[in-house]
């Protein structure tokens, strides 16, 4: 897969499923059921 | 991340989730999200898969780390709004609220020409998706 390839409107956003800071795993799929998810990046402190 | 967490009851009422995403460990991220007082999930992503996956790894900087955007993804799992922060000016999030709020009423474009030029492909989307949407859905609910 492209790894440059930012997904664009329309196009279908990766699915992924990751642990949060407590621990809880949380998937794109199930944040999305109840209509909508915002999905931000951000830099981080690393 | 604060202004999100200060607009996080008007997404949540408006219908969407929140979540963030960095390369931080959960002990750095638990940290960010105790001292700002988030009250929403931030994600970890220390293997980076997540964050190459949308294209946004930045590997010019320490081991790789997500470069600045945000998305508004439906309940298909489609992207509706994109925003990348080194292309872009500083997300607006009042606008992107607005907008999240316009996709949770499944608003006309017509009662909504602000936004004509500033999403013109979200426009032609939702028109595409209205269309979609008529043949599977009663319109009166």
């Amino acid at each position: 897969m492209d790894e440059r390839h930012i997904p664009s409107v329309g196009e279908k956003a990766p699915e992924f499923s990751l642990a949060d800071s407590t621990g809880v795993s949380r998937r794109l799929d199930d944040l999305v059921a109840g209509g909508m998810c915002v999905v931000v990046f951000y830099r981080g402190h690393w | 991340l604060a202004d999100y967490s200060e607009h996080l009851e008007d997404l949540r009422a408006a219908g969407a989730q929140l979540v963030a995403i960095s390369v931080d460990d959960a002990a750095r991220a638990e940290t960010v999200r105790q001292e700002l007082g988030i009250k929403f999930p931030l994600l970890c992503d220390t293997s980076r898969e997540v964050v190459k996956k949308y294209g946004l790894l930045n590997s010019g900087e320490k081991g790789g780390i997500a470069l600045p955007a945000s998305f508004v993804i439906d309940r298909d799992r489609v992207v509706r709004f994109r925003a990348l922060e080194q292309v872009a000016s500083r997300i607006n999030v009042d606008q992107l609220l607005e907008l999240v709020r316009e996709l949770g009423r499944g608003a006309d474009p017509q009662t909504k020409p602000r936004h004509r030029g500033v999403f013109p492909g979200l426009m032609f989307l939702r028109a595409t998706m209205n269309a979609m949407r008529h043949g599977v859905r009663s319109p009166n609910k």
